[in-house]
Formats: C-alpha cells, structure tokens, sequence
C-alpha cells in the first residue's frame, strides 16, 4: 500500500480544497479558518489525526498525485480528477481508514491511551506484588490521573474487573487490529512492542500503523462512552480527561456569555481582546450541535445579508460584497456557518 | 560529620548494596563533608550513587546538570525504580502546565535534573537561587570542555549559577578526561585546583578486549558485522553516527542474524525508546543499532560485546561506549570497524555543525535576516552577539575549535594505527599511570582476538526463538497471570 493514496480521501470530485486548511486540521490546528474550512470539507472529525505530520511529507504525497494525475490544482486548492476517483474507489477497499475516529469527541484520547496503559502496568505488577518496575514514560499529570484512578479501586479485584474490560474491547475489533494494539500492553515481565516491531509484525507502513492506533483509542472510547455500564473501570478513567470539543479558553467564554456577562466585560475581566472572544463564539458554532445563533445574527442583521447572498452557493460568498452594509466580519462568518451547517 | 555507619546502613537500605565500587565511597564521604569534588571513575561503576546516596544524608536538595534528555529521563526512571518519588527533571518537553506546578512544589523535590539550557532560564534560576541546593553535581562535565564552545554555550553559564545558588558542595563527575579537560572542567566551573578533592581511579577495563579492524569498504563491512553478530556471545550493543544508518543495518540483522534486533536513537517517541530499553533490560532484544543517544543511563551488566560501525568522533566518547560492556566483570569485547573512507566522513560530521566564516560574517551584517532561523549555528552566533563577540572574535574561535575536534579525532586514527598495545595508547592518551601487561587477552595489536579462548563465543545451542505472544488473547493472559 502506497501511503500516498491515504491523500485521496481527503479530496474531493466536485470541491475545491485547499490542502493546507487540511493539513493544519490534521495537525490540530484550532483556528477558525481551518475550522471552518473542516465544516466545509466534511472533514472535522479528522481533527488532530496525525499531530506530528512533517509538513514535507504532505506536501511531497500531493505533489506525487498530482504528477499521476490523480489530483487537479487550481491556484490554492485541489480536486481529485476521474482518474483519481477511481484510484480511490480500487483503495478504499484494501485500505484501513479510521471509522470511529472523532477528533473533537476525544479530544484527549493520546492522554487517555496512555493512561490505559499505566494503570494496566501499575495492575499487572500490583498483582505480581512486584514493587520494583519501570513505570511507562508518560506526562506529570498523566502519572498523578492514574494514580487517583488507582486508589478508587478495590485492589483484590482490580486485575480480574480490568482483565475483563480488556476482553470485551479487544473482542469487539478486528482480530488483527486487536493483535496489533495489544503488543503495547505492558506489565509484570511483559514488555511492550514499538511502533516499529507492531507495524513489522502486521506488515503495515508507520502511517498505516500510526491511524490504526488512532482508530483502535477512539473505537474504545466510543464504546466505553456508550456502554459505560459494561466498563466501569476504564470509563472511570477517562471520565477526568471527557470534555466537550471547544478549547478551553472557548469554553470559558461561552459559559461567561451564558452566564449573562457581556463581550465587553469579558474582555476586561480576562484581558482578552473582543476580536479573540468573537474567534471563541465562531468556534462555538462550527463545533457545537445546538449554537445558539439567533442570539448573535437579529433578524434585522439577518435579512441584510441574506439579500446579498440567498441567491449564491454558500462556498462563493465573498465578505467584500457587504462593503457598504455596515456589517463585520464576524456576523458574515457565523451566517455562513449557520447555512452552511443547514444545507450541508 | 555523617558517620561511616550511617552511610553503609543508606547504602544496604535505599540501594540493596553491601558494598560500595571503587571510588564511591571516597566521593561520597568528600561531598557529605562539604567537599568540593571533582571524580574520574571509569564507565560501569555506578557513577550516580555517588549523589543518589548523599541525596539522603543531607537535608537540602541535590541538583543535577545533565548533558542529554535521555540520560535524564533514565536517571529519573532509576529513582522511581527505587521508589525514590521526589524526582523532577526540567526538561525541554515539559508542557506549560507541568511546568508551572511543578515549579510551584519546587522545594518538596530532592533530586532536581536540569539540562544547562533550563539552569540559565531566569525563573528556573530565580527558584535555584532561593531553594536550598546542598550539593550541585555535573554529570558527564566533559561535556563542558567537549561541547561548551559549540553547541551548548549554555554550560558556559554553570559558573554564574554555581555562584548564585552557593550549595555546599559541588561535584564534577565524568568517566574520560584528559588532563588539558580537566584543567578546563575547573576552570569553567569556577572550582579551584588547590580547594578541590581530585578523586581519579583508572580508566582501564581490563575485562574489555580491544579489536579493531580494517576493512575494505561498506560492503565488506556489513559482512564481517554480520559474521561478528553470528559468533559473538551476546547481548551486544552496535554504535552507529547515523539514525538512518543505525535503522538500515538492524533490517540487515533481522535477515541475517536473528529478529531480536531493534534500533534506537534520538528520532524515536520516547515510549519506543522506552520499550526498547525494557526488552534489551530483559533480554527479550539481544542486539541494539544504536546512535550515541543510547547507554549513557543503561544499567545492564552483562553486554558482551560493543561493536562501532563508524569511527566515535574521539578517544572520550569511544572510551564511554565501550564501557557499557562487561560491567558484571566478566570478559567482553570491543570491535572498530572501520573503512577508508571513515575518516572523511567522521571529519565532516564533526565540523559541519560549527558555522563557517561565510555565514559569521552574514550573520553579523545583518543579524535580524536570521531572527527567525532554527538553525543550531545560528543559536550560536546569535548567543555570542548577545554577549558582546564581534566577528572576527568568533572566526577564531570557531576556526580554533574546528582545529581542535579534527584533532581529537586524528587522534582515533592514531589509536587504530599504533604498532603498540592499544590499551596502553589510551591509558597514555589519558595520562593514567597505569602500566599494561599486554597478553592474548588486551587488545589484538599483535594477533587477532582468539574468541574460543575468551570465551566470547556464542553457542550455537542457544535457539533463537523466544518472542513476544502474538494474539491479543495470550497477550492479555500473559498481563495479567501472576507466575509468581
Ligand atoms: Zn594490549
């Protein structure tokens, strides 16, 4: 499998996409741009997928397929050709591509991945009364979670309840994935694998190896998430790291603005610019089902622009055509995102 | 006065020991009395008990200069092994977050591991200078006079620091230094000759056979290493300069030699190289590529064999990475395999990181076109500007200290060359007064090493079939089973 073709499914027959919006979401970029461009692209959930993607190794896959002719470009952006359609139509058969992978559903799921992995050590060696080990190489706080999620647990019964858990997860994927994501276990005199030997042993490439680790944490959480009652353990280890998507600092601005604060205030209160916190609540409605739009577009503000743009598609909207209205950038994007979110 | 009693009963509890290594001992009765130090022990006699166990007479903090991220990161791994929890290494890959609380706790840390960058950043100094550092230690301080001029200009700054933060002690710690280093190691560290307790055992490891071996060329090359790992007694360590290098050669191995082969550098997450580390400590790899990122906290005792695909840039770092053999004292070997063409490329690797007059001279015209440039040479420049170097200044001394690391490194061709005993040529080139007896187990200046009657060879008994559970079912059993 040539890696190159993983580019294919990002791109499109009818829509022009700028690789580099893609690129930076892939990344994890959070900026609005990107972000919007996600919504656009029908690519959100792939936030966040590959974070240490070397931006020359994108750029040279894109320039391998548009010399094959399975890529057009036009100026900044890329689409795929008929001959690229069918390229990926043969690929997307043999390829493993992430299914349950949900960006900024888990947004910590490196973090919990981690943890899963620790605490299962700490209990192999707890069991084996084995004080002496090397414990797994994770962050400061990643350390101090595990040990929290620890001293919750009954000690006589942790390794049998977690053992269980471990079956009903690794069950639940396909034998190979399963296989491949358990050489990282690691416990009493079991060491784990590297990326390297798991990908040897599967016979995949690092970047196929890489999106099925991806894969396999974001399977987990969406079914320990949704069946929290069959794990009790390991959803009450990912419970501390579970937040919604928006970044912190959105978060707190919005739940200020719920609170009944003003932009204004907020601003001087948290010595944040407007501009930010306008970034923040277009965020907020790129990211979240239920934005409350109405609140920030009157309908005075709404019939303005829906005179200037009701009879164009959505991606050719251009914010210069409201020069004279009086109107700001923010109010175009947010009616932008409201019809692009509605008619898809 | 701590008393002998107390240290033995620190040693036999925190550490399992009865007894101490040579040298140890001495150090640290000289760092408990307030000693300013300087030790030579050889590689492979536990350097870092020398300040773990002071760590637990003295009521103040132990703070630890440390040269690279890895070491770091083993020397931490080795404390929370022994159950030691107030550890905290400032390292360069601490998120913000962390970093911030942990230097909010920062008094409740015993042992704090800096790299010399984070000791010069002003609020970590700001927190050294108020905390009670009862002993500062600078591990591998040849790196102060190997580094010091050129990549790391930060250890310049250890004087400063060491005066800011006044501990009661300080002690320098390395396993090679000429006595020209030493003299340096002193000077850049503020320590006076006359005031400081020089504690130098010999560099020489006697159960370290010395081979070395020229060969026609890569081709050539590959071949014998491929024979060597074949017959060698293992497990066994291969240095490499190159990451590339290393990778390409460990899928040689899995072909030709055995599958418990893995590489390891620099370039790797740190939980490979974590996973590396674990199954070489447990015999589950027989073989490691390595580049010189690895070993330096590598606590294995029984490596049979280390073998240097590429010339080491110098007598110090070939002295280092040898001495991760054998340190359970039984016999062992190192192998230098090296081609015509070893030097050339060893000598552009060593002086292509040192900016050249060209780029000085850019550099200083107009400094602000490379405010935005992540390149190591231009850190340098930009780090001696802002201390007041002008260009021609910085010519000689770069041009200076090209001249220098060729000539540390001619002198690896001397030591492949000499007509004499090899082992002696370092003990020589270190100013050891030591006086070989060279015999058919030192070094193969006469005849080539006999490995049946060193017992080196590797019995053809042993199958090479031990690997890990392949299906996540009996991975899982084997998790969670207790054979104990
Ligand atoms: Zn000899």
């Amino acid at each position: 499998m040539e890696d190159q073709l993983y580019l294919l499914y990002l791109f499109d027959q009818k829509q022009w996409r700028r690789p580099l919006a893609i690129q930076a979401l892939l990344k994890g970029k959070r900026t609005v741009s990107n972000l919007y461009a996600g919504l656009d692209y029908d690519l959100l959930p792939l936030y966040q997928l590959l974070p240490h993607l070397p931006a020359e190794k994108f750029q040279q896959a894109l320039n391998q397929l548009l010399t094959a002719g399975l890529l057009e470009q036009a100026a900044r952006a890329v689409r795929l050709t008929a001959t690229g359609v069918a390229a990926k139509a043969r690929w997307q058969t043999a390829a493993i591509l992430p299914v349950n992978y949900s960006g900024f559903e888990f947004q910590h799921s490196r973090e919990f991945s981690d943890s899963l992995f620790l605490a299962t050590q700490a209990v192999s060696e707890l069991q084996a009364h084995n004080r002496r080990y090397f414990p797994l190489e994770v962050s400061a706080a990643t350390q101090y979670h595990v040990k929290q999620w620890l001293y919750q647990q009954d000690i006589s019964l942790v390794a049998e309840r977690l053992q269980h858990e471990w079956e009903l997860l690794l069950g639940a994927l396909p034998q190979q994935q399963a296989d491949y994501y358990s050489q990282f276990l690691l416990g009493y005199q079991v060491q784990r694998a590297t990326t390297n030997q798991a990908d040897q042993l599967a016979g995949w490439s690092p970047l196929t190896g890489e999106l099925v680790r991806q894969e396999v944490s974001h399977h987990f959480l969406r079914l320990l998430t949704t069946q929290a009652a069959r794990f009790p353990l390991l959803a009450a280890l990912w419970q501390p790291l579970a937040s919604g998507p928006l970044s912190q600092s959105a978060a707190q601005t919005l739940a200020m603005l719920q609170q009944g604060w003003s932009l204004e205030v907020i601003s001087q209160r948290r010595r944040v610019k407007v501009n930010t916190l306008k970034e923040h609540l277009l965020e907020a409605a790129i990211l979240l089902a239920d934005f409350p739009f109405a609140t920030y577009l009157s309908t005075s503000v709404r019939q303005t622009l829906a005179l200037t743009f009701d009879q164009q598609p959505v991606d050719q909207w251009r914010f210069d055509q409201l020069a004279d209205s009086g109107l700001d950038f923010f109010e175009f994007r947010l009616y932008q995102i409201e019809r692009r979110k509605q008619h898809g | 006065m701590v008393e002998a009693a107390q240290i033995k009963q620190v040693l036999q509890q925190r550490f399992g020991y009865t007894a101490f290594k040579p040298g140890q001992a001495e150090v640290i009765r000289a760092v408990l009395a307030g000693q300013d130090t300087f030790a030579i022990l050889p590689t492979g006699t536990g350097k870092s008990l020398c300040y773990q166990l002071p760590g637990y007479l003295l009521s103040g903090q132990v703070v630890v200069i440390s040269p690279l991220l890895s070491l770091m990161q083993d020397q931490v791994a080795q404390l929370h092994y022994l159950g030691e929890k107030r550890v905290l290494a400032l390292t360069s890959t601490l998120d913000a977050t962390t970093r911030r609380s942990s230097l909010a706790h920062f008094s409740q840390y015993k042992f704090i591991f800096l790299s010399p960058e984070m000791a010069n950043q002003a609020p970590i100094r700001q927190q050294l200078r108020q905390a009670q550092v009862d002993l500062l230690v600078v591990d591998e301080a040849h790196c102060i006079s190997q580094w010091g001029v050129d990549f790391r200009p930060d250890y310049l700054g250890l004087k400063s620091l060491r005066a800011a933060i006044t501990p009661k002690a300080t002690l320098a710690l390395t396993a090679t230094a000429t006595k020209r280093v030493q003299a340096d190691i002193l000077a850049k560290l503020g320590l006076s000759a006359t005031d400081t307790k020089q504690i130098v055992h010999s560099v020489d490891r006697r159960n370290i056979y010395l081979a070395t071996e020229a060969v026609a060329d890569d081709t050539a090359k590959d071949q014998r290493l491929i024979e060597l790992c074949q017959q060698l007694k293992q497990p066994g360590i291969i240095y490499f300069s190159s990451r590339q290098k290393a990778e390409e050669i460990t899928q040689l191995l899995q072909q030709k030699v055995t599958a418990r082969v893995a590489f390891y550098h620099g370039g790797m997450a740190s939980q490979d190289r974590f996973a590396v580390q674990q199954q070489f400590m447990h015999g589950k790899l027989m073989i490691i590529c390595a580049t010189n990122a690895f070993g330096m906290g590598i606590n294995k005792a029984d490596v049979r064999f280390v073998i240097h695909y590429h010339l080491p840039s110098n007598l110090e770092s070939y002295l280092q990475e040898i001495g991760r053999a054998g340190r359970d004292g039984q016999q062992s070997i190192a192998y230098l395999l090296y081609a015509p063409r070893d030097f050339q490329l060893q000598a552009n690797l060593v002086t292509n990181t040192l900016p050249d007059a060209a780029l000085i001279k850019q550099y200083f015209a107009q400094p602000q076109r490379f405010a935005n440039a992540a390149i190591p040479e231009i850190d340098l420049l930009k780090f001696y500007r802002q201390h007041g170097q002008d260009a021609a200044t910085l010519q000689h001394l770069f041009a200076k200290r090209r001249d220098e690391k060729l000539l540390a490194l001619r002198s690896m061709l001397a030591f492949l060359q000499t007509p004499g005993c090899k082992r002696q040529f370092i003990l020589n080139y270190f100013t050891d007064p030591t006086k070989v007896t060279h015999d058919a187990t030192c070094c193969n200046t006469t005849t080539p090493p006999d490995l049946a009657a060193l017992d080196l060879y590797r019995p053809t008994t042993i199958a090479d079939t031990e690997s890990q559970q392949q299906n996540w079912q009996e991975r899982l059993a084997a998790v969670f089973t207790t054979t104990t």
